[in-house]
């Protein structure tokens, strides 16, 4: 493959070529057909026009991305003007999640790239970072690659939609002078931007409409940009617009504002900003069509979610919800009257986007609900504007839908049950909610373990609807109910697709379920090891505590979470479970992909190396912590559509205190960030760790997510010794009973509970060499005794006369001072004369002090290291009442 | 050549003499000592049978040998190691690693001597270059891709064990011990230390991961034991070339363990310090 440097060391220079038209002029966007780029060294530069496919900084990689340019825009809302494209990706097979490559069934060419086509790309990006332009060449799928000499050229055969590897139709020719149906769209597109331009033009004049913020134009601006604020309307929607609806939704703005019709009223109430996260680009001529149809289809089926909503407020009495659903019912028989009053349409907007956006939050999961919602949004602005439209528009409206296949119509209308069906439960799961919201709040979290096929998604998604992830009628409620809607409306999401993929046998198994399956058992003898990290696919004991991260990952604004505990109680083994069990589940395609790092405050050997390896793990690049630290943070606050989600996971988190705190800061800090779609477990011993060692405002950014485990009991221990043995019959059960109620009265760590196991059967083997007896309670009680009996008392037994004698001499010296110190000299004195009592000979004073250092390095006494001379101070490690009894009993 | 071969059976005294003083001389200065250890049969077998199943069967272990100076801990690792290093599978397969507390004074030194006494890549001659951060990277990172059929066992043998708990976060410790304790390349890690109380001295995650196997070595003989070790030690051995000589040489050795004069200055060393070590020295003096 080529190398590319992408981070040229030398600056590029970028100047637009041709004259610039208007996109919008209320937002001062000004399109372009060309970009000059010129790089320092570089004599001639290179000229991109749109169509061409080009190649665009990456962020982390080493290659650049490989993009097609759709348009070129200046963005005039900002101060500085910058200078935009929208584009359409293409990827690398390197850039394919490793566990999807293998769906190729063959060995990529190394010019090989494949066309982008997922849902929730960001497709927008800044112009500066183009680097040039390369040449790509379309192949039909059973075409073989040529060998080309030029290493610019790239070939794409096949378009990668996240899921699978589908062949590209005709369609796509992306050469410079190709009339590709693509091409041709786009032409289109900007005939009817230069259309809709002229018809603004000032010279056309006197016109004092203004363009409606349409979603294509707002699309087009990716900043969000309020166009105006209403004083009593608190209702801010963003929408996300794919962009292959782009060209649909231009068009029909233009022959909107061609038809003179704004509503000044509407839009106040609408922020339309939209990040235009979009799928690439439908390539079929079909495709286009049928994204148009969609559209319409979802105006359709709002109507009909709209009537069924009637039956859902059959109970509830409001006058505006009649009036909405009387409206609503109106506007999906195509009955608009344009007499309907300027108030009651203001108040049925409301409800609308309110209903909107209740709709979104309700369905963060899937990318295709999401552009459901972003559609059902497009649908009720657009109902809204066709209220106060005149006829024509109308007409033209149902023009377009009697264009539409009855096949068409068929799945449309199954999309809109679908919809209603969601509405309706939405509504029920909120009266529920307003009944006995506690309950609803519990059932969810005990839920958790089937929802970890949804939490990484909902992550993944999160981050891009976290823009959207307030509810208008949440201004009035309190924060706690808003949590407690939004953990009912996943528990609900989670029946509905249960109920929508009936069909798929495959429902997202919890880790109780996989945890039926049978380890082989293998006949193992009973001391081979198996530990905590690698030895059996689940953790015994540890359900609870798996199924609750899962959950409390799953609440999207929880991104830290902190899991404390004692050693050996499997935290870390728990968290490692739940990741393979999410893995599993990516694999199984149930999730999006994401990648699970790992760093340990004890692998460290310095707090700030924890960003060099954090880099080293996420992108395989090498740097200096501090680099790496600049890094990091340049790439958790960009927005990069085509990263996966990140899983970090940060063991022993106390050793990564720093004076500042700043390491543990920008932990905590990143996955705040909108665009960094990180999420990080932190662990560690102690339960008050955030209390005790952080600043405010690392705690604070830490969150209250917390998790404790608690020490096993003696009938989990118990439990995870049955389940170590696998069913191998080789302790007694009194014996696995003394083992575990020693270890719980003693820790609770399970490591402390095998090694004893361990060390008994090895005890077991040894004494007796024929027969296979079981480890019995004798074996186990001196393996207990070998790893937890004091050696104190033994040494003291066995040392030497003049050793013993001294211990003797400073007991007595204690007892005489009434202290618990004294010094050398004092205690020789004692020494003296109680070996005259014993009828032994004196030792000199050097062999006395031998003999005191000797006992010193033992640890039997604690001396002064750093003075050995008569005043040395001298005090006992071990009570005065174990070295009476060692010495006893002789 | 053949003047050597009839000097085999009958060598003139003085040649006698100076082989005697070249044997105990070996034996007391250099510590290599006649036949086993006495009193650690067990702790011998115990040991033995932990490092074999490291050797051989790829098992981590972890273990510290905890006695008194002088009371033959590195002693009883050498004849273990040397035990262990005659069959031959493991000599080929095993790989030691001795650090001293003395001697690496801090993890980064102890980092830096590992991986040369490993052989690891980043060893140019004797030298290993890196920083710290990446030493440390480095190993985990070779240490972590082992496994427990086609790795190398590492014996890492840490000499004055209570001096590497007072490294900075014992990093080191909780190092090794992890290792030992999951499924990467099988490691032993054996610990010599004269404090008892060294398994306060460790962090509690430490101590989680450390096995608690501990072998205790006490000199735990009486005065009747001492002096058959005073005459063990004096014993020529079987091969020694000439017989009689040597046969004489032992009967007077035990004359002379039986003698009042030489026992009470035993005893009065023995009443003062059990150690062997100590025994040897005073020994050393009579050559």
């Amino acid at each position: 493959m080529i190398k590319y440097f992408t981070r040229l060391k030398k600056k590029r220079v970028y100047s637009w070529v041709g004259r610039a038209a208007f996109m919008d002029r209320k937002l001062q966007s000004l399109a372009y057909g060309g970009i000059y780029v010129k790089a320092d060294g570089d004599l001639t530069g290179s000229y991109i026009r749109c169509g061409d496919c080009i190649l665009i900084e990456s962020d982390d990689t080493g290659q650049p991305y490989v993009a097609k340019l759709l348009k070129l825009y200046d963005d005039g809302t900002e101060v500085h003007r910058i200078k935009r494209a929208v584009v359409q990706w293409f990827v690398r097979f390197e850039e394919i999640p490793a566990g999807k490559r293998k769906l190729l069934s063959r060995d990529p060419d190394p010019h090989e790239i494949f066309l982008y086509d997922v849902g929730n790309c960001d497709n927008d990006i800044n112009a500066e970072t183009i680097i040039g332009d390369i040449k790509v060449v379309q192949l039909s799928p059973d075409q073989v690659f040529q060998k080309e000499k030029n290493e610019h050229v790239l070939f794409v055969k096949l378009s990668w939609n996240g899921k699978a590897f589908k062949p590209l139709t005709k369609c796509m020719l992306p050469s410079r002078n190709g009339s590709s149906p693509m091409q041709e769209i786009a032409d289109k597109v900007s005939q009817q931007n230069s259309l809709k331009l002229n018809f603004c033009s000032p010279k056309d004049g006197s016109c004092d409409f203004d363009i409606i913020p349409t979603s294509a134009a707002c699309s087009s601006n990716k900043a969000s940009h309020s166009l105006t604020k209403s004083k009593n309307s608190d209702i801010e929607i963003e929408s996300k617009h794919s962009a292959s609806k782009h060209s649909h939704s231009k068009d029909r703005s233009s022959l909107r504002s061609a038809t003179k019709n704004s509503t000044p009223g509407a839009r106040k109430k609408l922020q339309l900003t939209s990040p235009s996260k979009s799928p690439g680009s439908k390539l079929t001529r079909q495709d286009v069509l049928a994204q148009l149809f969609d559209d319409d289809a979802f105006v359709e089926s709002v109507g009909s979610t709209v009537a069924k909503r009637k039956v859902a407020f059959d109970s509830c009495d409001s006058p505006t919800k009649k009036s909405l659903d009387s409206q609503s019912s109106e506007m999906s028989n195509h009955c608009i009257s344009p007499t309907s009053q300027k108030s009651s349409v203001k108040e049925s907007t409301d409800l609308i986007a309110a209903a909107s956006t209740k709709l979104r939050k309700a369905t963060p999961g899937k990318a295709r609900s999401r552009d459901a919602f972003s559609s059902i949004i497009d649908g009720i602005c657009e109902l809204k504007n066709h209220e106060e439209e005149d006829c024509t528009d109308a007409d033209q409206l149902s023009k377009t839908r009697n264009m539409t296949t009855p096949a068409k119509h068929e799945s449309t209308s199954k999309k809109g049950c679908r919809s209603s069906t969601r509405i309706k439960e939405m509504e029920d799961t909120r009266r529920e909610i307003r009944l006995s919201s506690s309950k609803t709040c519990r059932k969810s979290v005990l839920k958790g373990a089937a929802h970890l096929m949804e939490q990484i998604s909902i992550l993944n998604d999160s981050s891009e609807d976290e823009d959207e992830d307030f509810s208008p009628d949440s201004c009035s409620s309190e924060e706690e109910d808003e949590e407690q809607e939004e953990d009912a409306a996943r528990s609900k999401i989670d029946q509905k697709k249960k109920s929508h993929q009936g069909h798929v046998p495959s429902t997202p198994k919890s880790s109780q379920k996989s945890s039926v399956s049978i380890t082989p058992n293998r006949m193992r003898t009973p001391r081979t090891p198996r530990t905590p990290h690698n030895a059996t696919p689940r953790i015994p004991c540890r359900n609870q505590p798996v199924r609750k991260p899962g959950s409390v990952l799953e609440e999207a604004r929880a991104r830290c979470m902190y899991i404390s505990g004692v050693p050996g109680t499997g935290k870390t083994a728990t968290v490692h479970e739940v990741i393979r069990c999410l893995q599993h589940a990516s694999e199984q395609d149930e999730l999006p992909a994401f990648q699970f790092i790992e760093i340990n405050g004890m692998k460290l050997t310095d707090p700030h190396q924890a960003y060099a390896q954090i880099l080293k793990m996420l992108t395989g690049q090498k740097a200096t912590a501090d680099h790496a630290a600049a890094l990091l943070e340049k790439r958790f606050s960009t927005p990069s559509p085509k990263r996966e989600t990140a899983v970090l996971l940060v063991d022993e988190l106390d050793l990564l205190w720093t004076r500042k705190q700043n390491v543990m800061y920008n932990l905590f800090d990143w996955p705040t960030r909108k665009s960094a779609k990180l999420v990080v477990l932190a662990i560690a011993n102690t339960m008050d760790l955030p209390e005790r060692i952080m600043i405010n405002r690392v705690s604070s950014r830490l969150g209250l997510t917390r998790m404790s485990f608690q020490p096993y009991t003696y009938k989990q221990l118990q439990q995870i010794i049955t389940s170590r043995l696998n069913r191998l019959k080789a302790f007694e059960d009194d014996a696995i009973q003394l083992v575990s109620r020693k270890v719980a009265a003693l820790s609770g760590d399970a490591r402390r509970c095998l090694d004893i196991c361990r060390r008994a059967t090895e005890i077991c083997e040894l004494t007796q060499n024929k027969g296979t007896r079981l480890v019995g309670m004798v074996h186990v009680m001196e393996a207990l005794d070998e790893m937890f009996s004091s050696p104190f008392i033994m040494a003291i037994r066995t040392a030497s006369v003049q050793e013993q004698m001294f211990l003797r001499a400073i007991i007595a010296e204690f007892r005489r001072l009434g202290l618990e110190e004294a010094t050398f000299q004092q205690v020789y004195q004692q020494h003296i004369s109680l070996c005259r009592i014993e009828g032994l000979q004196p030792p000199t004073m050097s062999e006395t002090m031998a003999v005191c250092l000797r006992l010193g390095a033992s640890r039997l006494l604690l001396t002064e290291s750093s003075k050995n001379d008569l005043h040395m101070r001298v005090r006992l490690n071990v009570s005065q009442d174990d070295i009476m009894y060692a010495l006893k009993e002789e | 050549m053949s003047k050597r071969r009839t000097k085999e059976t009958s060598l003139t005294l003085g040649e006698c003499i100076s082989q005697v003083q070249d044997i105990l001389r070996k034996r007391f200065c250099l510590q290599k000592l006649n036949g086993r250890p006495f009193g650690m049969e067990s702790q011998h077998k115990h040991l033995l049978e932990l490092l074999k199943r490291t050797a051989i069967q790829g098992e981590s272990n972890s273990i510290l040998i905890v006695g008194p100076r002088g009371a033959g801990k590195t002693m009883l690792l050498n004849d273990v190691l040397n035990a262990l290093l005659e069959v031959k599978q493991v000599r080929e397969n095993v790989l030691e690693v001795h650090l001293n507390g003395l001697l690496q004074t801090d993890d980064k030194i102890a980092l830096k001597e590992i991986t040369r006494q490993l052989q690891l890549e980043n060893v140019v001659g004797d030298k290993v270059f890196g920083s710290f951060a990446e030493n440390l990277a480095f190993l985990l990172e070779a240490l972590k891709k082992g496994n427990r059929s086609s790795s190398r066992p590492v014996i890492f043998i840490l000499d004055e064990f209570d001096l590497f708990a007072h490294h900075k976060n014992q990093t080191l410790l909780y190092n090794l011990f992890d290792i030992s304790q999951s499924a990467q390349t099988p490691v032993a890690v054996i610990g010599l230390t004269c404090r008892l109380d060294v398994l306060q001295l460790l962090e509690k995650r430490v101590k989680s991961r450390f096995s608690h196997r501990q072998i205790h070595l006490l000199n735990s003989f009486n005065f009747q034991q001492y002096l058959k070790i005073f005459e063990e030690q004096l014993t020529l051995p079987e091969d020694f070339p000439d017989r009689r000589f040597s046969q004489e040489w032992n009967q007077n050795c035990q004359s002379l363990s039986k003698d009042q004069t030489v026992k009470d200055v035993l005893q009065k060393q023995f009443n003062s310090s059990k150690d062997l070590r100590s025994l040897h020295i005073l020994l050393a003096y009579l050559f």
